[in-house]
């Protein structure tokens, strides 16, 4: 696209971008001013946009949704006392979920790169692995809560760890076969004649190399359970809850305390907006080759 | 089985990835593939089957064990208007955010590909939203729509326009609705159109801006019926997440007002979780789920082409 290098037309590119940017920007930046702000800058006639010179900004909505006991101030206690143990639950079913759906994954992603499957095609159980991908949560839900139920497994975190095992699956096969068929093939085959036998050559070899894919896949597969509600939702009551069913309920009964909805907003988002911001470049990469390959 | 060694010192090099090496791989071959088979066959493909048995179950609160009622379920579905306002509503939702995302997205990606400084850091920008947990972005849409407070209808007013009652308004929440999804998912949009032009051959480019071509003609004889199939399997993807809407709507309206925005999900887990007829909820889930097949099959046909064209 040699031809868009005049001026102008640049100009109305960067005019066009700054636009969409800011559209972009602009319901983060109000959250995080809007869980700053006390419940009187919330409650004027004219919603302010700027901190220090509009209102005064405060953490004290932090400080609230984090109390245990006796917050009743003009916050209003927030009752909901336990996120610290929600975030932990949500962490722990993303963190262990990611990490075995990347092993299962790549494991399966190198078979299909490497391997010659007879009587199928690899193309084929690649496909069905893909397909999965597309079933709609809510059909695997109810059978998941009686099947759960039957073994006495709802409300516990090994529960969401394996259904979120399940949904990222597909995910992680899908990206990691992509890396390792574009892996030369070469420094394996030299190993295994050095006498390294086939796991060797993967462990030894095939998934060092992978490290940056296998991030990338583990990343996903991270956002995507920490993002999960519906499984939580109906696979959990208390003991298991992840952060997202908590804090839906709160702000649902709760009403318009816009300084505590911002504050438990932000703290659901936190560990996704960081992963977004350092390692957004790789994840987007990964999103694109995806989505097109 | 023989170690092979002795065989791969001779061998001619791989041609084909894995080709060569079927006979020394043996069990490892299966050992790879089998945990992940295993994996989705008992948590995908069972699960999925004992669905299909529920929907010719009646199985409700307080009941010990699924009753088997034949097609009742199904006859229920038909007659249920309620299911086909959800199927209108669902189909309404998913082609409004698909083709405002397509549109938007494009010409977004057009944008970031044209500019010559910066692209890296605003792709990366840019892709935020959709790695924000859609519970949140519920909360943050909340906050933005409210009817007085919301710097939306306050910016609205700035400029002379009529304030808007988005989530509550009958005929304004599905769009609201949607207005969310467009926000968090246009970015996929882009980030993957970008990625589809940039695949595209640059000497086609040059050959024909020496023939003297402008960027219109550049854009609409050349780039479009490049991408253009890109396109159609990116918006597919696209419309398949959007189909199982319900995170969004389980914040911000409830299905409400009545039910003006009430999905196929949102429908079927109240069915289920709140009126508690797990059979009719499975009914539901399956209608979508053949509804969604039919679309992934277009998604893969346009995929399949995709793949052919590039070897």
């Amino acid at each position: 696209m040699q031809a868009v290098r005049s001026r102008w037309v640049q100009a109305i590119l960067y005019l066009a971008l700054a636009i969409w940017t800011i559209i972009c920007l602009f319901p983060i930046y109000w959250t995080i001013i809007t869980s700053l702000k006390t419940p009187k800058a919330i409650n004027t006639p004219k919603p302010s946009y700027i901190p220090w010179v509009q209102f005064q900004p405060t953490l004290k909505a932090f400080t609230d949704i984090f109390c245990t006991q006796d917050c009743a101030d003009v916050y209003g206690a927030s009752g909901m006392g336990n996120l610290a143990r929600l975030f932990r639950n949500s962490f722990v079913a993303s963190f262990s979920s990611a990490l075995i759906a990347v092993i299962i994954g790549a494991m399966a992603a190198y078979a299909l790169s490497r391997f010659n499957y007879n009587r199928w095609k690899n193309k084929d159980i690649a496909f069905w692995f893909v397909s999965q991908r597309m079933l709609p949560p809510i059909a695997l839900v109810t059978p998941f809560f009686i099947l759960f139920g039957k073994l006495d497994m709802i409300d516990k975190l090994p529960t969401l760890i394996i259904v979120y095992v399940a949904m990222n699956l597909p995910l992680t096969i899908w990206l990691l076969r992509d890396y390792f068929a574009d892996m030369p093939i070469e420094i394996e085959e030299a190993a295994m004649v050095d006498g390294a036998s086939r796991y060797g050559s993967f462990f030894r070899m095939a998934l060092p190399l992978a490290l940056p894919g296998l991030m990338v896949a583990f990343l996903f597969a991270f956002v995507f359970a920490w993002n999960e509600f519906l499984l939580s939702l109906t696979l959990t009551l208390d003991n298991a809850k992840t952060l997202p069913v908590q804090v839906a309920g709160n702000v649902t009964l709760r009403g318009p305390r816009f300084w505590d909805i911002a504050a438990q907003g932000l703290l659901v988002m936190l560990p996704p907006l960081i992963i977004a911001i350092v390692a957004g470049r790789y994840i987007v990469r990964g999103m694109a080759a995806g989505a097109v390959k | 089985m023989a170690t092979s060694t002795g065989e791969l010192v001779t061998a001619p090099p791989p041609v084909a990835h894995g080709r060569s090496r079927n006979a020394a791989d043996g069990s490892a071959k299966y050992v790879f593939i089998l945990p992940a088979m295993v994996y989705l066959l008992l948590l995908g493909i069972f699960p999925l089957i004992f669905s299909v048995y529920l929907v010719f179950a009646n199985w409700q609160a307080g009941m010990a064990a699924p009753e088997f009622i034949g097609l009742a379920n199904i006859q229920k579905l038909m007659h249920d208007e309620r299911f086909w306002n959800s199927l209108r509503i669902t189909l309404k939702y998913v082609l409004i955010c698909s083709l405002v995302e397509l549109v938007l997205g494009f010409l977004v990606a057009l944008a970031l590909q044209g500019i010559t400084r910066g692209k890296a850091f605003l792709r990366g920008i840019l892709a935020i939203p959709m790695l924000l947990t859609p519970i949140a972005v519920s909360f943050t849409f909340k906050m933005l729509y409210d009817y007085n407070k919301g710097p939306l209808n306050h910016m609205l007013s700035a400029i002379g326009l009529p304030k808007v009652k988005w989530l509550a308004g009958q005929e304004s929440a599905l769009y609201s609705l949607a207005l969310v999804d467009i926000w968090q998912w246009t970015p996929f949009i882009i980030v993957a159109a970008l990625a589809a032009l940039e695949s595209l051959p640059t000497d086609i480019y040059e050959a024909a801006t020496v023939d003297g071509a402008g960027p219109w003609k550049l854009l609409t004889q050349i780039t479009l019926p490049l991408v253009q199939p890109y396109l159609v399997a990116i918006v597919l993807l696209r419309a398949i997440d959007a189909f199982k809407v319900f995170d969004t709507v389980y914040v911000l309206t409830g299905g409400g007002p009545g039910t003006a925005t009430e999905t196929m999900t949102f429908y079927a887990y109240s069915a289920g979780f709140r009126a508690f007829n797990l059979g009719f909820t499975s009914t539901i889930a399956w209608a979508l789920v053949i509804l969604m097949t039919v679309i992934f099959t277009v998604y893969m046909n346009v995929f399949r082409r995709l793949d052919h064209r590039e070897k």
